[in-house]
C-alpha cells in the first residue's frame, strides 16, 4: 500500500521537482533583472539593452520604449507559461503584469490590445483549465493550489479592466492590425495610442459599425455602470456618439435610456445637484426619447418588473416589438428634482437665477407632453405623478407670469424652427444641435390653453383617477391657484369643503407645507378683501409659533430653533425648501397679520371683567413686550413699527398710527393691482379709526355720565351714523350702556370691578376650562379604552361609527354656522406643528389623559 | 325677479314652471308677450295641445292631436290592467311596506307582471305630460309600490310629488317629498356630487309646499338647515337663502334660529333685500339700512309667486323684531318717530313694545303724554354676574361624575 501511494506520489514528485527547478531558476532570473531574462525573446529589447550599457542619453530618450518592450517581454512570458500550463510560475508572471500595468497605466483599459488580448486568453484558459475537473485532481497540490489561487486573482482583476476585453476578442481582425500598428509605432505618444484604441468604435468608419458592435458596447458600458474607476463623463460622451450610429429606433431608444441614465449617474451624491448644461441635455435627450416612442408604437418601456427576454436582432431591426425596461415618469420625476435642486442651490439675487428659471418653460413643456404619453397608454399611476408635478410648477403662477412664460416659450421654439438654431445653447456637445432639429420639428408646444384651464383639467384629472394623496395634493394646490389669482370666495369654499383641516396633521411633511403655503394665501387674499378677522385666523398659527418660515419651507428661522436641530434633520429641511420665486413673503405676512390683530382686537385689551382674549396671545405678547421696554426710541423695523402704531391706537391717537401703517413699505409687495391696494389701504384706515372709537369706549367711556356722539365723530372723523352703528353693535354685543337718540348720545353704565372681583372672575373662567378639558379627556378615554373590551366588536363599531359620523354632521352643522373660519385655525393649531413636537401639543391641550382615569 | 323665474325654473319640472309664469304674467312685472312666449316655449315639451293652443292663440294642428290621442289609448289599453288594479283602493291599501311582498301578492291576486307595472309608469308619465295629474298621480303611487327596481320607484316617486303639487294636494305632497327625501338619502349608487344636484331640485319642486302647506314653513327651515341640505343650497342655488330668511322671519317659533341664519349669510358672498335686512338688523345694528332693505323686502314679496302668502306675516315679525333691537340699544324712544320710519301707526308702535314689556323682554315704561319709552338699563352687578357664570360648573361636574361612574362600571363588567 505504501508503495502504490508512493508509485502514486511519485509522479506528481517528479512534476514538483520539476516545478521546483523551474521555479528557482525562474526566481534568479526574475531576480535579475527582467530585462536580461528575456534577451533571446526580443531583439528590441536586446538592442535597447546595449543601447542602454552603451549610452544613458539614448536610454532616457527611450523609456516610454522601454517600458513597453518591458511590458512585452511579461505578456510573452506569461503566455509561454501558459502555454506550458506551469501554475505557479503563471501566478508569479501574471502577478507582474498586473503590476506593471498598474505602476504606468493610471487606466488599466489604456494598455494595447496585445495585453488585452494577452489578458482575455489567460483567463480563459484558466477557466477552462479549472472547469476541467479531470486534470485538476491529476494536478499535484501545489499547481491546484496555485491553480485556484491564480483563478481566483485572475477573475478579480478581469472584473475591474473588464470594458473593452470583450470588444477586442469579438473583432479580432481589427485589433489584429491595431495591434501591430501599435507596435511598430512604439515611438508615439502612449496616450494617443491608448486614445485610438480604446474609442476604436467610436473613430471606426460608420458603415463598419454593426448592431452587434453597438450592443456589446452598451453591455460593457452597462457593466461598468457605478464601479470606482469608470469615468462618468467619458461615458456620456461616448454613448451621445454611439447613439448617432443606431441602427434602428429601438436601438436608439435603448441607447438613450443609457445616456439618461448615465447622466443622471453624474452627479454622485443626493446633496449635489446636476450641472445645468447636462440638465439641459438631459431634458433634450428625454424629448428625443419621448418622441422615438411616440413614432413608434412598437417600443414599449417596461416600467416595472422585468421586461419580456430580448428578441434577436433580426426582429429589432424589422421593427418587430421590443419590450426595454426604463420609466419615462421616473426620469422626468427626477429632472424635476433636480430642478428644484439646483434652484435651491443657487443665489437666487444673481443673474444665473435668472436664466435657470427660463428653463423651467422646457420643463413644462416636457411634462406635458410625457402626461401625454401616459395618457396614451392610459397608465393612471405614473399620469397622476407627472400631473401633480405640472401643477407643482404652474400652481404658484399669476396669468400674467404664465403668458409671458409662455410667450418666451414659444419665441425660442420659433427662433429655433426657422434658423435650426442651438435651443439650448449651454451645451458643448456637438451633437446637441442636430438633436435640437428634431426637437423643433417635432412641435413639442407648451401646454394648450388658459392658465386657469390647465389648472383645472390637470386637477379634475387627478381628481378622477389619483389616489388619496394625490387627490389631496391636487385640491391644495388648485386652492393656492386660485387664491394666488385673487379667487378668494371659490378658494376659501374650496379648502372648507374638502375637510382638509381635521386630517392634515395625518399626511406627510410636504403636504402640510403645502397646506400652509395655501393658509397663508387665503390669510392674504382675506387681507386684500377688508376680511381682517379672517386673515387674522389663517395667519395667527403659522406666525405665533415664530416659526413660518420652517412652517412654509422658505429657510429657517434665526433663533434657538436652529440650535435643536440635529444634522440629519437639516439636510432633510433643507431638502424640502421651497425655491425662491414660490415663495410667500413672510414679513408680509407678518404685517398682514399684526395690522389684522391691531385692527380687531385692540379693544379686547380694555375690557373689564376677563383677561385679556387668550385667542390671539401672540398679538398680547407683542404688546406686552413693547411697554416693557424702557425707552421707545423712533421705530425700527417691522413689528416696531406696528406696535408704536398700536400704542398711538390706544392713545387714542389714530391719525399717528395709520400713518405708521399705511407708510409701511411692505404693502407695495402685496400681489394686487394699484387701485385694490389703495382701496385696501383706505379699508383699513376706516377701520383703524372703529378700532380706535371701540378701544376708548372700552377704556374711557365708563369715566363719563353720556358721550356725545358728534363729539365723538369730531375726534375720530367718523360720520354720526358710523359711529352710531359701531355702538349699537358694542352694546348688543353685550357692553352694558344704552344710546339716547333724542340727544344724540351714549352712555356706559360700568362699574369698575374690585380686585377681589377680577381675581374671582378670572378663577370662574380657569374652571370652565379646567371642566371643559376634563369633559374633553373622558371623551377621548371612553372612546380609546373601550373599544377593545367590547365583547360584540362589529356591532360596537357599527354603533361608535354611527355616532362619528352624528359627531361628524354636528360639526359640519357647527362650522357652517360658525362663520366657517375660525374653525380652521382652531384645526390648524395642531397641524402647523411640522417640526414635529405635535405630541407636545396635544399633551398640553388634555392634560390629564390616561391619567384622568 | 326677471332672474329669479329663470334660476328656479333651472331646477324645476316644465310643469311646475307654468303657475308661476302666470304668477308673473298677473302681477304684471313681465311683458305679457314675454311671458306667453316662455309658456309656449315650456307647453311645445308637453303634449298640452289644447292648453298650448289657448296661450299660443294658434291651434294645434290636427294630427298632432290626434296623434297624442292615439298614443294615449295604446298606453292606456297596455297598461289597463295594471291601471284597474291602482283603481282599487282597497287592493292599494292592502299593499305593505315591503315591495316584494306587494309585488307577490299583486300578481298572485290580480295577475299583475312587471312589465304591466312598467306599461302602467309609461302610461303614468304620458297622462301627466298630458296634464292628466289626478290619474297620474294614482298611477304613479300605484308603480311606486308594485315596481322592485328602486330607480324606477324613484322616478316615479318624482312623479307623484310634482303631481300632487299640479294638484294643490299639499298633504299629499309632503308626504311625497318626506319619502323622496328618504329615497334619495338611501340611494347607494349616486355619488356625493349626483346627490346634491337632486336635493337642490327636491328643493326647488318643495317651495310649493313649504308656502302652501299649513306647517310648511316650519319644514322649510328644518329641511334647510340640515347640513346636507344647506350645503346644497350653498353650492348650488344661493337664491333659496331668501325663502329660508323670509320663512325664518315670518315664523316666530323659529326665532332662534335666526343667529344661525346670520352665520350662514356672513359665510356666502349671495346678497338680496332679505338677507341683506337681516344683515342690518342683527348684525350691524344699522337701523337706516334696515329701514330701507325692509321696504326694498316688502317690494319682493309682493312679486314673489312663493312669498306673497307669507307677506302679512313677514310684514309683522320683521317690524316687531325691529322694534325690540332697537329698544335694546336705546333708553328713550320716541314712538311717533318710530312709527314714521317703520311706516306703522304709532298705537301699533306703542302696542308691540307693550308686548315686550309684558313678555319681560323689555325693561320700559311708556310716557304717553311724551310719546316716549323710557327703558331702564340696569347692569348685573359682578356678583351676579359671577354666580350665573358658576351656576353650570356644578351639573356640569356632576354629569361627568356620573359619565366616569357609568365607565367604570361599564369596564369592570
Amino acid at each position: 500500500q505504501s508503495s502504490k501511494f508512493w508509485g502514486a506520489d511519485s509522479d506528481s514528485s517528479e512534476e514538483v521537482s520539476d516545478d521546483f527547478s523551474d521555479s528557482s531558476a525562474d526566481s534568479s532570473s526574475s531576480s535579475s533583472d527582467s530585462e536580461e531574462s528575456f534577451q533571446g525573446a526580443s531583439k528590441y529589447l536586446q538592442d535597447d539593452s546595449s543601447d542602454s550599457s552603451e549610452d544613458d542619453r539614448r536610454v532616457i530618450q527611450s523609456a516610454k520604449e522601454r517600458r513597453h518592450t518591458e511590458l512585452k517581454a511579461t505578456v510573452s512570458n506569461v503566455l509561454n507559461h501558459l502555454s506550458s500550463n506551469d501554475w505557479p510560475e503563471l501566478v508569479k508572471s501574471f502577478e507582474k503584469l498586473i503590476k506593471h500595468i498598474d505602476k504606468h497605466y493610471a487606466m488599466p483599459e489604456q494598455v494595447s490590445n496585445s495585453v488585452k488580448r494577452a489578458l482575455m486568453q489567460v483567463s480563459e484558459t484558466v477557466d477552462s483549465a479549472y472547469a476541467d475537473k479531470e486534470h485538476r485532481q491529476n494536478l499535484s497540490t501545489s499547481f491546484s493550489k496555485a491553480l485556484s489561487a491564480l483563478r481566483q486573482r485572475v477573475a478579480k482583476y478581469m472584473k475591474t479592466v473588464s470594458l473593452d476585453t470583450n470588444l477586442t476578442l469579438s473583432s479580432g481582425g481589427d485589433s489584429e492590425t491595431d495591434d501591430s500598428t501599435c507596435d511598430s509605432i512604439a515611438k508615439k505618444s502612449e496616450v494617443e495610442v491608448d486614445k485610438k484604441d480604446k474609442n476604436y468604435l467610436l473613430y471606426a468608419d460608420k458603415k463598419d459599425v454593426t448592431y452587434e458592435m453597438i450592443d456589446e458596447k452598451l453591455q460593457d458600458i452597462t457593466a461598468s455602470r457605478g464601479k470606482k474607476s469608470t469615468d462618468r463623463h467619458e461615458v456620456v460622451r461616448h454613448l451621445l456618439y454611439v447613439r448617432t450610429l443606431a441602427k434602428c429606433p429601438a436601438q436608439e431608444v435603448e441607447i438613450l435610456l443609457h445616456i439618461i441614465s448615465a447622466q443622471f449617474d453624474m452627479s454622485n451624491s443626493m446633496a449635489s445637484c446636476m450641472s445645468v448644461a447636462t440638465w439641459r441635455n438631459c431634458v433634450v435627450n428625454v424629448l428625443r426619447l419621448l418622441t422615438l416612442l411616440k413614432g413608434n408604437s412598437h417600443i414599449a418601456l417596461i416600467e416595472q418588473g422585468e421586461p419580456a427576454v430580448r428578441v434577436d436582432k433580426d426582429t429589432i431591426l424589422n421593427g418587430g416589438h421590443v419590450e426595454l425596461a426604463g420609466s419615462l415618469c421616473a426620469f422626468v420625476e427626477r429632472l424635476d428634482d433636480e430642478y428644484n435642486k439646483s434652484l435651491q442651490n443657487i443665489d437666487p439675487h444673481t443673474q444665473e437665477y435668472m436664466s435657470r428659471l427660463q428653463d423651467e418653460c422646457f420643463l413644462l413643456i416636457l411634462i406635458d407632453e410625457v402626461i401625454g404619453y401616459y395618457k396614451d397608454l392610459q397608465n393612471a399611476e405614473s399620469q397622476v405623478k407627472i400631473s401633480l408635478r405640472l401643477l407643482s410648477h404652474i400652481h404658484c403662477k399669476t396669468v400674467l407670469l404664465y403668458e409671458a412664460m409662455r410667450r418666451f416659450a414659444f419665441e425660442r421654439l420659433d427662433t429655433k424652427h426657422n434658423h435650426k438654431q442651438v435651443i439650448i445653447d449651454a451645451t458643448q456637445e456637438p451633437q446637441i444641435s442636430n438633436m435640437d432639429s428634431y426637437y423643433a420639428a417635432d412641435g413639442f408646444c407648451f401646454p394648450k390653453g388658459k392658465l386657469h384651464e390647465v389648472v383645472s383639467h390637470l386637477t379634475e384629472r387627478v381628481y378622477t383617477i389619483g389616489d388619496q394623496r394625490s387627490k389631496v395634493r391636487a385640491i391644495l394646490y388648485d386652492t393656492f391657484h386660485k387664491s394666488v389669482c385673487g379667487d378668494y370666495d371659490t378658494a376659501r369654499e374650496q379648502l372648507l369643503m374638502s375637510h382638509l383641516q381635521q386630517s392634515i396633521n395625518h399626511m406627510d411633511v410636504d403636504t402640510q407645507v403645502l397646506f400652509n403655503r395655501c393658509m397663508a394665501q387665503i390669510g392674504l387674499n382675506a387681507f386684500q378683501d377688508g376680511a381682517f378677522g379672517t386673515s387674522k385666523a389663517c395667519l395667527s398659527d403659522l406666525l405665533a409659533s415664530g416659526k413660518a418660515r420652517e412652517l412654509l419651507a422658505q429657510g429657517i428661522s434665526p433663533g434657538r430653533h436652529s440650535v435643536e436641530r440635529n444634522l440629519e434633520q437639516e439636510k432633510l429641511e433643507r431638502r424640502r425648501q421651497m425655491p425662491f420665486h414660490t415663495h410667500v413673503n413672510v414679513d408680509l405676512l407678518e404685517s398682514v397679520f399684526l395690522v389684522s390683530s391691531i385692527l380687531t382686537d385692540t379693544h379686547d385689551l380694555f375690557i373689564k371683567n376677563r383677561q385679556p382674549r387668550t385667542s390671539n396671545r401672540s398679538f398680547v405678547r407683542f404688546i406686552e413686550g413693547f411697554e416693557r421696554q424702557t425707552f421707545n426710541g423712533p421705530p425700527e423695523g417691522l413689528r416696531d413699527t406696528l406696535m408704536c402704531a398700536t400704542k398711538h391706537l390706544i392713545e387714542g391717537n389714530w391719525m399717528a398710527a395709520s400713518d405708521y401703517i399705511t407708510n409701511m413699505d411692505c404693502w407695495s409687495m402685496l400681489p394686487t393691482s394699484e387701485e385694490r391696494r389703495d382701496y385696501v389701504l383706505k379699508l383699513i384706515v376706516s377701520e383703524l379709526k372703529r378700532e380706535a372709537l371701540r378701544t376708548y369706549v372700552f377704556q374711557r367711556a365708563a369715566y363719563y355720565e353720556s358721550l356725545c356722539l358728534n363729539t365723538l365723530s369730531a375726534m375720530f372723523g367718523m360720520s354720526v351714523d358710523a359711529i352710531q352703528t359701531t355702538i349699537h353693535k358694542l352694546l348688543a354685543a353685550g357692553l352694558a350702556g344704552s344710546c339716547d337718540p333724542p340727544t344724540t348720545s351714549f352712555a356706559v353704565h360700568l362699574t369698575e370691578p374690585t380686585a377681589l372681583h377680577l381675581a374671582v372672575t378670572i378663577f370662574s373662567e380657569k374652571l370652565t376650562v379646567f371642566l371643559d378639558a376634563n369633559e374633553r379627556s373622558l371623551g377621548v378615554h371612553v372612546e380609546t379604552e373601550a373599544s377593545p373590551q367590547h365583547d360584540d366588536e362589529e356591532s360596537y363599531m357599527k354603533q361608535r361609527s354611527a355616532r362619528q359620523s352624528r359627531d361628524d354632521e354636528r360639526e359640519d352643522v357647527s362650522k357652517l354656522r360658525n362663520m366657517r373660519f375660525p374653525n380652521v385655525s382652531h384645526s390648524t393649531a395642531t397641524c402647523m406643528n411640522v417640526g414635529g413636537d405635535s405630541r407636545k401639543g396635544s399633551n398640553k391641550r388634555y392634560p390629564f389623559t390616561g391619567r384622568s382615569l | 325677479m326677471a332672474t329669479d323665474v329663470g334660476e328656479l325654473a333651472s331646477k324645476l319640472d316644465a310643469h311646475l314652471v307654468l303657475p308661476l309664469l302666470e304668477f308673473a304674467a298677473s302681477r304684471g312685472t313681465h311683458a305679457k308677450a314675454d311671458v306667453d312666449a316662455a309658456r309656449v316655449e315650456i307647453l311645445k315639451k308637453t303634449h298640452m295641445c289644447d292648453y298650448l293652443a289657448d296661450v299660443s292663440g294658434v291651434s294645434v294642428d290636427a294630427a298632432t292631436r290626434e296623434e297624442v290621442l292615439k298614443t294615449h289609448e295604446t298606453l292606456r289599453a297596455a297598461a289597463s290592467k295594471a291601471a284597474e288594479f291602482a283603481s282599487d283602493g282597497a287592493a292599494i291599501k292592502a299593499m305593505r311596506r315591503d315591495k316584494g311582498e306587494n309585488a307577490k301578492i299583486a300578481e298572485a291576486s290580480h295577475g299583475i307582471t312587471s312589465a304591466d307595472v312598467e306599461a302602467l309608469y309609461t302610461f303614468a308619465k304620458f297622462e301627466y305630460e298630458c296634464g292628466e295629474y289626478a290619474s297620474a298621480s294614482e298611477h304613479l303611487g300605484a308603480v311606486q309600490l308594485l315596481s322592485a327596481d328602486s330607480a324606477r320607484c324613484e322616478s316615479a316617486l318624482w312623479g307623484k310629488f310634482s303631481a300632487d303639487i299640479l294638484l294643490q294636494n299639499w298633504a299629499a305632497a309632503l308626504d311625497d317629498m318626506n319619502r323622496l327625501r328618504d329615497a334619495l338619502e338611501t340611494n347607494a349608487s349616486s355619488s356625493a356630487y349626483v346627490k346634491m344636484k337632486q336635493r337642490a331640485w327636491l328643493l326647488h319642486y318643495a317651495l310649493y309646499v313649504f308656502f302652501n302647506h299649513p306647517n310648511g314653513r316650519n319644514s322649510i327651515v328644518d329641511v334647510m338647515f340640515q347640513e346636507r341640505y344647506m350645503q346644497a343650497v350653498q353650492q348650488e342655488s344661493p337664491h333659496l337663502l331668501q325663502y329660508l330668511a323670509v320663512a325664518i322671519v315670518a315664523n316666530r317659533k323659529r326665532r332662534n334660529m335666526i343667529k344661525d341664519l346670520v352665520k350662514i349669510i356672513q359665510s356666502d358672498s349671495y346678497r338680496d333685500p332679505a338677507l341683506e335686512f337681516i344683515l342690518a338688523l342683527f348684525v350691524d345694528y344699522d337701523f337706516k339700512k334696515a329701514t330701507e332693505k325692509l321696504k326694498q323686502c316688502d317690494d319682493m314679496i309682493e312679486k314673489d309667486f312663493f312669498l306673497i302668502g307669507t307677506k302679512e306675516a313677514f310684514d309683522e315679525n320683521a317690524r316687531a323684531y325691529f322694534i325690540e333691537n332697537y329698544c335694546r340699544v336705546n333708553k328713550r324712544i320716541d314712538i311717533g318717530a318710530l312709527a314714521s320710519t317703520l311706516e306703522m301707526s304709532a298705537s301699533a308702535v306703542e302696542a308691540s313694545i307693550v308686548t315686550l314689556i309684558r313678555q319681560n323682554k323689555l325693561n320700559a315704561r311708556i310716557d304717553a303724554e311724551a310719546g316716549v319709552a323710557h327703558v331702564r338699563v340696569e347692569t348685573k352687578s359682578i356678583n351676579e354676574q359671577i354666580i350665573e357664570k358658576t351656576k353650570a360648573l356644578l351639573s356640569k361636574t356632576n354629569a361627568l361624575t356620573q359619565a366616569v361612574l357609568a365607565n367604570t362600571q361599564a369596564q369592570a363588567f
